[in-house]
């Protein structure tokens, strides 16, 4: 079981923005989203979540705004922008070159 | 990218500043949503409520630690937080009024000192002169080194010769410094006004525009035309009262008539404050051809690309050509010499005032200890506050930062009040700039002076904040938590505050030895004996016009029927004349020394000019000064244009050029009448006088009576007059009795002998006092700091003291501790004071006068001052100690 708090910070700031950009929802929900698609795999911490969300807004990369939820109360939701958007495909190819290069080298033959 | 990532992050940030409570109640909410979802989930989960909620918290983490994550993201904290820190920082100093109060008192005496003697160093070394590229300006001197001085004045043929040098100078003016002129007319009192005979070019080398009508033209440099006059912006006021249709009205200087072209600004006084008039200097061919007479004040300005180095290498060279062609003339010339005219007027000051600005800085470090100390001691008793910060999630940056704010508001508060302690104390620092630059020159606060201000405001915060900001965060949550932690945290404190406090003593040490040296210089010049008495003795400027009086007799006349008024006046006991006072020429621009050549018959060679200072006196001038006579007789009335040439020399002239036989009837050659020379006879020998400065040793002098003094070469125009009783209520009669024989001669610089010997140590006087106050000052602070260091710490320990009263240590003991601690601090600090100042010292050399820099005695005396003041600073705190129950003090936590 890997938590992403134990990968660099670029990646979870990575894959907070691909789930957000599934559309928007609250931060409990993003956790939770987060959990289930990558069966369990991926968990992030509640004191990780918040603080990461938070700077992803102060980036510009998020926006967000107080809705009423399905449950009739007041929710912070989060969605991705424009410049998310950008960001997100900037840091996906990234990804994938880091990956591609890592199992290249992990399938190199042994003597 | 960028400017879109701008629009949505600006607003974000200025509603995280200006709407912060909303934003903060945001974040609550926020995560407390979260958390009921949470528990919702885990409670779906099959968990017991109260499961549920333990779960999630521990899951969220610290929620306040969380929260101030979440703020840090936003990173517009620093605005945040400086505010914040900036209000509790108030609210601490509120809350202990005593330690703001000396703090800010500490701290406003330290910058207002700096900045108010900085202030006079900006003033006179660093701006001194108004003049438009004043860094240009030169001013050149006949180098004589070998009669003993090195700036001597300009002839006119020299000058003529250096305004040829286009490549080095752009131009070159010549001014005769110190003529006079009787104003009169008008029917009011005949004045007697300094003038200056300048060339027309001289207003435009220095870049000056007059305040009305225009200055001279180039015409009016030629023998005829001469006639027109600027005034000086004081004479202005004073006798034409400010009325603007002055320019082009006549006035009657000498009994010429003159117009008047321009009126100057108030500031400008070249080349000095004594400037009433300036005149056209209308040299005939014939004398500027003159390559002897030595009274020309040469200005110029450098080309661009010329500095002064290579000025002087020019200048060097053209006076050896010159030197070449007109060998007898200029044989003693060495050298001509280009000096920057900032240092002409300022180098005399410029070591003591360097000394002062050194000084205050002293006393700000010593200062900024002191505060240092105060808020070490305010940390350490502020550990669990600054534990709890640590606990909630505060960084060691953030509470360095809170620490530094406070000391920040102390720097700033200081700061602003040390300002207007500076604007205070200007009337008094005004004693500081040198008399010529007193009307060029004002104290004032300008733009350069505020941002120094501000800039060691800034440098004392570090100075002061940085370390107990350091030492206060240094501590660790759980030991501080601890009861009774004080542990190391304390120790290190300890350590610090005594290093501090031996800082400062070292450094009041130092002031109190400078200070005291100069103020034992002081006393000691004070003291000297000038070779005449100054007590009762009136002295008076009575300066006859040459135009005056058609010829010699006439004139000698007159002086002789003052004389006789004078001397007629009840209370006088004596009265004389003299053409020059103690005192009053110097070295210097503008000064004329009077340096003469004579050739003495017999023993020494009559090829080669040897130097001493001369003067023309009446009878009656050495017995009015009390000059003792040694040998030989004092000069009488017999001693007349056709009695035989008699000369008095002093004891130092006699001593050098007949070193191994009696002087007295010797005879020697000098030029007094201006048309050649001829020998004079010794008739007496008169006793040294101080004649250029109290400091200085007596030059030889020569006496020459003024009844064979024909020429105008040197006329006696001071008298001196002998006063039985007070002189106060001489001034008036000698007046009248100056009129009584010519109501249209001015009567001007009425002053006491005492006055002008108070006047010729007042520099010395004022840095003394200053300097002093200082080294009490520096006292005082260290007298607070040892007191402030031990009291602490003995309030840190009184739980140890306790268990060593209960061990068995007696009262006794534990006042010998506190004091012997308090003397090891002082002995240290003392001794790293002495190794200072014995290494210092050396700087202040040219400062002091009789006095040694190295001097064991006044090493002593500021031991014992310092080390008696440490002693009975640490007595308080000591016997506090001393009086504490071992019950209480072990109860104490």
């Amino acid at each position: 079981m890997s938590k992403p708090s134990d990968l660099v910070q670029g990646t979870l700031d990575m894959l907070l923005l691909k789930i957000l950009a599934l559309g928007p929802m609250n931060g409990f929900a993003v956790s939770q989203r987060l959990k289930q698609v990558s069966g369990d795999v991926l968990q992030v911490s509640d004191g990780s979540l918040y603080p990461a969300l938070h700077k992803l807004e102060q980036e510009g990369w998020i926006t967000s705004e107080w809705k009423t939820s399905e449950y009739g109360r007041q929710a912070k939701y989060y969605s991705l922008t424009r410049l998310g958007r950008r960001q997100l495909e900037k840091e996906a190819d990234n990804w994938g070159r880091l990956s591609n290069a890592i199992s290249r080298v992990i399938k190199l033959k042994e003597a | 990218m960028r400017p879109e990532h701008w629009l949505y992050t600006i607003p974000l940030r200025l509603r995280s500043l200006f709407r912060r409570a909303q934003v903060e109640q945001e974040l609550d909410d926020e995560l407390r949503d979260h958390l009921e979802l949470k528990i919702e989930e885990y409670v779906a989960q099959g968990m017991t409520q109260e499961e549920a909620h333990r779960n999630a918290r521990l899951d969220l983490g610290g929620i306040e630690q969380t929260k101030e994550k979440c703020r840090d993201a936003r990173r517009v904290n620093w605005i945040q937080d400086f505010s914040q820190d900036l209000q509790f920082g108030l609210r601490m100093l509120r809350k202990n009024p005593g330690f703001t109060a000396i703090a800010v008192l500490t701290l406003t005496l330290g910058i207002g000192a700096t900045v108010s003697i900085f202030s006079v160093v900006d003033a006179v070394l660093l701006r001194s002169l108004p003049y438009a590229d004043a860094s240009r300006l030169v001013s050149l001197y006949e180098d004589r080194s070998s009669t003993g001085f090195h700036k001597r004045q300009f002839t006119p043929a020299n000058f003529a010769d250096c305004k040829l040098q286009k490549s080095v100078f752009s131009d070159v003016a010549a001014v005769d410094a110190d003529r006079f002129y009787n104003l009169t007319g008008n029917g009011e009192q005949p004045e007697r006004l300094s003038a200056e005979g300048v060339t027309h070019n001289l207003f435009s080398i220095l870049g000056v525009q007059p305040l009305l009508g225009r200055v001279f033209l180039p015409e009016e440099d030629t023998p005829g035309s001469e006639h027109v006059v600027l005034l000086s912006h004081r004479l202005w006021q004073s006798r034409f009262g400010g009325d603007r249709n002055v320019v082009g009205q006549a006035i009657f200087l000498n009994g010429v008539k003159y117009s008047v072209v321009g009126v100057m600004p108030p500031w400008f006084a070249f080349p000095d404050k004594a400037s009433d008039l300036w005149v056209p200097l209308a040299f005939s061919s014939q004398q500027l051809a003159d390559r002897g007479a030595h009274f020309l004040t040469v200005v110029a300005a450098l080309q661009p690309s010329v500095s002064v180095a290579r000025a002087n290498s020019e200048l060097r060279v053209l006076s050896q050509n010159l030197r070449q062609q007109h060998m007898d003339i200029m044989r003693f010339v060495d050298s001509f010499i280009a000096v920057p005219l900032q240092e002409v007027y300022t180098h005399e000051a410029r070591g003591g005032l360097l000394v002062l600005l050194t000084a205050v800085v002293f006393i700000l470090l010593i200062g900024c200890a002191n505060i240092a100390n105060l808020l070490l001691s305010r940390a350490a008793s502020r550990h669990q506050e600054i534990a709890v910060r640590i606990a909630l999630g505060a960084s060691r940056g953030r509470i360095v930062r809170q620490l530094l704010t406070e000391g920040a508001v102390i720097a700033a508060t200081g700061g602003m009040l040390g300002i207007l302690f500076t604007e205070a104390s200007f009337s008094f620092l005004k004693a500081l700039i040198p008399a010529d630059l007193s009307r060029t020159v004002s104290l004032r606060l300008n733009l350069h002076i505020l941002a120094f201000a501000i800039l060691i405001s800034f440098a004392s915060v570090f100075l002061f904040g940085l370390i107990p900001a350091r030492q206060g965060s240094e501590m660790s949550a759980s030991d501080s938590l601890k009861e009774g932690g004080r542990g190391v945290a304390g120790r290190r404190n300890k350590i610090v505050g005594s290093l501090l406090v031996v800082g400062e003593v070292a450094l009041s040490f130092v002031l109190l030895f400078a200070s005291g040296l100069l103020l034992e210089s002081l006393v000691k010049l004070r003291s000297l004996d000038p070779g005449f008495t100054s007590s009762r003795v009136l002295t008076a400027q009575i300066d006859v016009p040459e135009t005056r009086y058609a010829d010699f007799v006439r004139r000698a006349r007159f002086f002789q029927a003052v004389l006789d008024h004078v001397r007629a006046v009840p209370g006088v006991t004596s009265a004389g004349f003299t053409s020059v006072l103690p005192f009053t020429w110097k070295n210097g621009m503008g000064g004329f020394l009077g340096m003469a050549g004579f050739q003495p018959e017999g023993i020494l060679r009559p090829d080669i000019q040897y130097g001493a200072l001369d003067r023309v006196v009446s009878p009656g001038y050495f017995e009015t000064m009390q000059i003792r006579l040694l040998r030989g007789r004092f000069f009488d009335n017999q001693d007349g244009p056709y009695a035989p040439s008699v000369a008095i020399i002093n004891q130092a002239m006699a001593r050098k050029f007949w070193p191994d036989e009696e002087a007295l009837g010797k005879r020697f050659q000098f030029n007094l009448v201006g048309g050649g020379f001829r020998s004079f006879q010794i008739v007496g020998i008169v006793e040294n006088v101080r004649e250029l400065a109290l400091d200085e040793t007596p030059k030889e002098e020569m006496y020459f009576p003024f009844w064979q003094a024909q020429g105008n070469y040197m006329v006696p125009g001071t008298l001196i007059v002998h006063a039985r009783d007070d002189t106060t209520t001489l001034a008036n009669a000698v007046r009248q009795a100056v009129w009584s024989v010519d109501p249209d001669q001015p009567v001007s610089d009425i002053m006491t002998m005492d006055d002008v010997l108070n006047r010729e140590v007042e520099p010395r006087s004022v840095q003394a006092r200053l300097l002093g106050g200082l080294g009490a000052l520096a006292l005082t602070l260290a007298y607070v700091g040892i007191y402030g260091v031990l009291a602490y710490s003995v309030s840190q320990q009184k739980h140890e003291i306790g268990i060593r009263m209960a061990l068995g240590a007696t009262r006794k003991d534990i006042l010998g501790l506190v004091l012997g601690r308090g003397a090891k601090i002082s002995l240290i600090g003392t001794g790293i004071g002495v190794i200072s100042a014995l290494a210092l010292m050396r700087i202040i050399r040219s400062l002091l006068f009789g006095v040694s820099p190295t001097s064991p005695v006044m090493l002593g005396t500021a031991a014992l001052l310092l080390t008696t003041a440490a002693l009975s600073a640490s007595y308080i705190p000591a016997r506090r100690a001393m009086r504490l129950s071992p019950m209480t003090a072990l109860r104490y936590e």
